[in-house]
């Protein structure tokens, strides 16, 4: 036994300088379940570690449970507290805070730029600066404000920017430069995904800032009341669950009963133009809880297909040394080998793979986690996570994974080896007879054609393996191309590729005056749009999408400055009886609306309108599109009597076309949020480009996967080739002749493995973005049919680019040796 | 001219620092249309002979010359060249291809060769006794018949030389006969030399020269009588020995 074994160890051995290493396959199967093994441990430890991150962060900062926002106009804070004074609920309220939150510029010190800002305003509580949603320090970041010459700035400010403690930093407060003193950093659960614009979604580095100050300070800048909030923050006792939006069930019955009797106490107090929402409704906090729960759902498949892979390539190699040692198997059963003892002789090599593999994939799956939590959240969301945790179970998992795929792949194979029959093998019997119809279907070719075409057909499980562990590998490659190649084309229409606008204002429309005059100045030389923007939720349903209320509709940015990309259904018409609207592919879907359906849009606690859904739109956001003069006075009847006192043109968006942005003066204009859109598009390249490094990534490895089991499949095929190649090579053939046997062969392996790793990729791609999908995020998963080619053509490429190696084999075969191996 | 002719060849090798006279000074011609068995016990340098013919080998030392030119040496591709336009070669285990038929087992040769002809390919087979087999894959076949289509298929291309490495060794002796009586008839029809090497002493009689070899050196080298020259030759030299008795 002991020889049996010593002997099978050796095969797996090459000697090169007389130094024995393992050879070349060998080490490529270790490379591979190291590599599968490590990069499941990694993520398996990643989706773990993400999850106590955020729940750690969450409760350090003591995340609200619900947030009550007031949209147009702000609110005393005395009414807010008062209605959660008078709450009666199921659950208990731990505390209620106010806060005001305020849209504006910051200067950005490095060049003097303006980038958005929000400025939050932060009440002292019991000498704390704030107690609810409170902003995160670690040790060396400094300290909270203590007075009104002080801000904290958000970490990604002090990383991006470069702002010390200790710097001087200018604000923009209503259009006024106010000088400050940063005294520390800090992250806040609203910032961890650092976007000024959540339509924009991807982070652009120094684009963006995000302060917290005293109330007092801000309000005093603003000019505000001192009692003026925009915000109420109600903390719930044992944080109790909410409804998830990706999710059928309703997880927080409870949370919703008392959202809904907060929203009627605080219309008691005279607070109505508010929406009362649970954590589903942050931005940042269900971006990641999203992006977390993507990843386990494509985890596990991420995991099969890579390890499925190996297991295969192994299966596949296993197999085609029993074959090949069949005459050496055949002669230790005949001289009385047990079954047994030439099982486990084959079952070693998997089992010594198996565990160098799974120890390499737990140490490679170590550092990995390391880098990726470390990447993550220190580069990508900006949370420094001092800890990382490695979990015990997981890479005992991931060892037994490795290890039980390893030795299972190996167990048919070695099985095979103790069933052979020596006589056969001795007379060759057990040698396969080919297909006639392989044969009859190619008779018409040359006859090296044929043979390579033939050749490919050979041993039809091991072409199938071959094409599945193929397809497997562009799982990985082609899902990625093709989700990526979607998204992309995706992003760029959706930042407005075919609008017409320039520049694009948002403005507060009870402090217009300066706007309005700015646009009547100017009348002859741009042109305007005017909307109303505002965000609503279905009746009975609290996922948040925008209201659009706009002056017209266009396809092409000439009819209207946005161009609709219409799905299904047509533009509405002005003036009908039930006003008319376009909602968003994602309204649709998730909300189960269709065209001709009446849909009803809570636009305050204390009304909604009723529109009729008659066209399908993409949208990068949830939303809505009404002619604004078919619901403006609806609207405003619900807003109030305080509105309608007011007598305001119901409008807060602007769109500019003609216009440059820099010799405009609008700039100048306070309390402006001004967004360029060619440089909405450039900071989209720019962040687009920075993805791209995740996304090379798993091309990378995927490519690399595809390659090697190319690679694995040639070297068995070449070697099964050595006799006929060796024939043909004494009966005169030239290299050449015979390299044109191993290119069709290649090819063909090429052709059926793209074929198949094609239309996995395109499966995977649909899966992934299901995976991916959901209320915030949503976008269509096109098949670009250039992708799908190319990766088709890739493979076949590759299939042809490894041809090189077959030849080499060919060249530096002894023939003489061989002679001497066809005679006794 | 003689067909082949070797001056003084030598092949050695080292193997595990011992060095090996594979060839040690060989020197002899063969004439076209000769059939040669080459005898010699395991080892007796046989096999190196017939590689150094067939340029699959090159000489370490001497001189080849095939049809009166150096036949080519250390260069793989022109050595290859030579065996593909002048040498057919029949292997012990046949070495035909087994996802070809028998019919695609000779045209691939013919193939190589760059004459493809599916008619003389199917009159090579006729000419083995194999005509109505032409689609039968060599699973489908006996062991004479394979190592038939193996000859069919070496002379498919029309060499001017056969090589045989114990073209009958893993063959029944009934069968043998067989095989090596169409070897010699075709041999003969199409005026091709050919050398066989063999164990088998037996197979002497298909031969018109003996040569035997051992440890690399020609040992003996005589044409083959047939039995009834021999039987005259005897009678003769009886009737020899009785004449010059009587005279005294």
């Amino acid at each position: 036994m002991r020889l049996l074994v010593k002997r099978m160890l050796r095969t797996q051995l090459a000697r090169p300088f007389g130094v024995p290493v393992p050879n070349v396959l060998t080490s490529l199967f270790v490379l591979l379940l190291v590599f599968a093994g490590g990069l499941s441990l990694a993520m398996m430890e990643h989706t773990r570690n993400a999850g106590v991150v955020y729940d750690d962060f969450y409760e350090a900062t003591n995340l609200a449970d619900l947030t009550v926002t007031a949209e147009a106009w702000p609110y005393a804070a005395e009414n807010m507290l008062a209605a959660c004074e008078d709450l009666n609920s199921t659950l208990e309220i731990a505390g209620c805070e106010t806060r005001y939150i305020h849209d504006e510029k910051f200067v950005r010190p490095v060049d003097g730029e303006l980038i958005p800002a929000r400025y939050h305003g932060y009440e002292t509580v019991a000498g704390q600066f704030g107690s609810i949603s409170t902003v995160w320090q670690g040790p060396d970041d400094g300290r909270m404000p203590t007075s009104v010459d002080e801000v904290v700035i958000d970490r990604h400010m002090h990383d991006e920017l470069g702002i010390e403690i200790g710097d001087e930093v200018t604000l923009i407060l209503m259009g006024v430069n106010v000088t400050k003193t940063v005294v520390g950093y800090g992250n806040h659960a609203d910032h961890l995904w650092y976007v000024a614009d959540h339509a924009s979604l991807l982070p652009g580095e120094g684009e963006f800032a995000s302060v917290y100050m005293p109330i007092s300070a801000l309000l005093a800048a603003l000019g505000q009341n001192t009692d003026n909030r925009t915000l109420m923050l109600v903390d719930v006792v044992a944080t109790p669950d909410y409804d998830l939006l990706d999710t059928d069930a309703n997880e927080g019955v409870a949370l919703d009963a008392l959202a809904l009797n907060l929203s009627l106490a605080l219309a008691e107090h005279e607070v109505s133009a508010i929406h009362v929402e649970d954590r589903s409704a942050m931005w940042s906090v269900e971006l990641l809880r999203q992006d977390l729960e993507g990843n386990r759902k494509t985890l596990p498949l991420f995991t099969g297909i890579l390890v499925g892979v190996s297991a295969l390539v192994i299966a596949i190699s296993q197999d085609r040394l029993v074959r090949k040692q069949s005459r050496e198997i055949a002669v230790l059963t005949s001289l009385g080998t047990p079954p047994r003892d030439i099982l486990v002789s084959y079952l070693t090599v998997p089992v010594v793979l198996g565990t160098i593999g799974g120890l390499g994939a737990v140490g490679a799956g170590i550092l990995g986690s390391e880098a990726l939590t470390s990447w993550y959240f220190n580069d990508m969301v900006g949370v420094p996570v001092t800890t990382i945790h490695h979990h015990a179970d997981l890479m005992l998992l991931t060892w037994l994974v490795v290890f039980g795929i390893t030795v299972g792949a190996g167990l048919f194979p070695a099985w095979r080896a103790t069933r052979l029959k020596p006589l056969e093998v001795m007379r060759g019997a057990s040698a396969r007879k080919p297909g006639r119809l392989m044969q009859r279907l190619t008779a018409w070719l040359p006859t090296t054609i044929g043979l390579g075409v033939r050749s490919t057909f050979r041993r039809p499980i091991r072409l199938g393996t071959t094409v599945l562990a193929l397809g497997m590998a562009m799982v990985l490659v082609g899902g990625t191309m093709l989700m990526v190649g979607s998204m992309e084309d995706w992003f760029r229409a959706s930042l407005g590729e075919d609008d017409t606008w320039d520049v694009r204002v948002s403005y507060d429309m009870f402090d217009d005056d300066e706007l309005l005059n700015w646009t009547e100045q100017n009348s002859d030389a741009y042109e305007y749009e005017w909307s109303f923007i505002w965000p609503v939720t279905e009746v009975g349903d609290d996922r948040r999408l925008s209201l659009h209320m706009v002056e017209g509709f266009g396809e092409d940015g000439i009819d209207s400055m946005h161009a609709m990309r219409l799905l299904e259904g047509r533009l509405p018409v002005a003036g009908e009886n039930t006003t008319e609207a376009l909602i968003d592919r994602g309204v649709a879907e998730f909300l189960e609306v269709r065209i001709g359906d009446d849909f009803d849009l809570q636009v305050t606690t204390n009304g909604a309108i009723r529109v009729r859904v008659v066209g399908i739109v993409e949208e990068m956001e949830r939303s809505a599109w009404v002619h604004h003069s078919d619901v403006y006075a609806e609207v405003e009847v619900i807003f109030g009597d305080k509105l309608l006192a007011m007598d305001l043109e119901l409008n807060n968006t602007l769109h500019i076309r003609g216009v440059n942005l820099s010799d405009s003066g609008l700039n100048d204009i306070n309390g402006l949020t001004v967004t360029n859109r060619q440089a909405s598009i450039d900071a989209f390249e720019e962040g687009w480009e920075r993805q791209q490094g995740g996304f090379v990534v798993f091309l990378v490895i995927g490519w690399t996967i595809a390659v090697a089991v190319l690679i694995n499949t040639l070297m068995i095929n070449l070697t099964e080739h050595d006799t006929e190649f060796a024939t043909l090579r004494i009966l005169g053939a030239s290299s050449w002749r015979l390299s044109g046997i191993l290119l069709v062969e290649s090819i063909m392996i090429g052709f059926i493995g793209g074929i198949i790793g094609a239309l996995a990729s395109m499966a995977t791609a649909f899966a992934m973005s299901s995976a991916f999908t959901n209320w915030m995020w949503t976008f269509p998963m096109e098949q670009n049919p250039l992708i799908v080619l190319q990766i088709l053509g890739m493979i076949v490429m590759f299939s042809i680019l490894i041809t090189p190696i077959g030849l080499l084999r060919i060249w530096r075969m002894d023939l003489v040796e061989k002679a001497k191996e066809y005679t006794e | 001219m003689a067909l082949i002719t070797l001056e003084d060849v030598s092949r050695i090798y080292e193997t595990g620092g011992e060095v090996v006279r594979a060839l040690d000074g060989v020197s002899l011609e063969i004439e076209r249309g000769e059939l040669v068995m080459l005898l010699g016990p395991s080892g007796s340098g046989k096999t190196t002979l017939l590689n150094v013919i067939s340029a699959l080998d090159s000489p370490t030392s001497g001189e080849y010359r095939f049809e009166g030119e150096a036949v080519p040496s250390g260069k793989v591709e022109a050595m290859t060249s030579f065996r593909r336009e002048n040498v057919g070669y029949v292997f012990q285990f046949f070495n035909l291809l087994g996802d070809l038929t028998a019919l695609e087992n000779v045209m691939l040769v013919q193939e190589i060769a760059g004459n493809r002809d599916v008619k003389m390919a199917k009159a090579a087979l006729e000419s083995v006794g194999l005509s109505g087999l032409d689609d039968r894959f060599p699973s489908e076949m006996s062991g004479g018949q394979q190592q038939r289509v193996a000859i069919a298929r070496s002379l498919a291309k029309k060499p001017k030389l056969l090589l045989g490495d114990e073209p009958t060794g893993n063959l029944d002796s009934k069968t043998s006969a067989q095989v090596m009586t169409v070897l010699a008839e075709v041999c003969r029809d199409h005026g091709v030399t050919a050398i066989v090497v063999t164990h088998d002493a037996a197979l002497t009689k298909y031969a018109s020269r003996v040569i035997r070899i051992d440890s690399g050196r020609l040992v003996s080298d005589e044409p083959v009588v047939s039995r009834a020259a021999k039987v005259v030759g005897a009678v003769m030299d009886k009737v020899g020995d009785l004449i010059s008795g009587s005279d005294d």
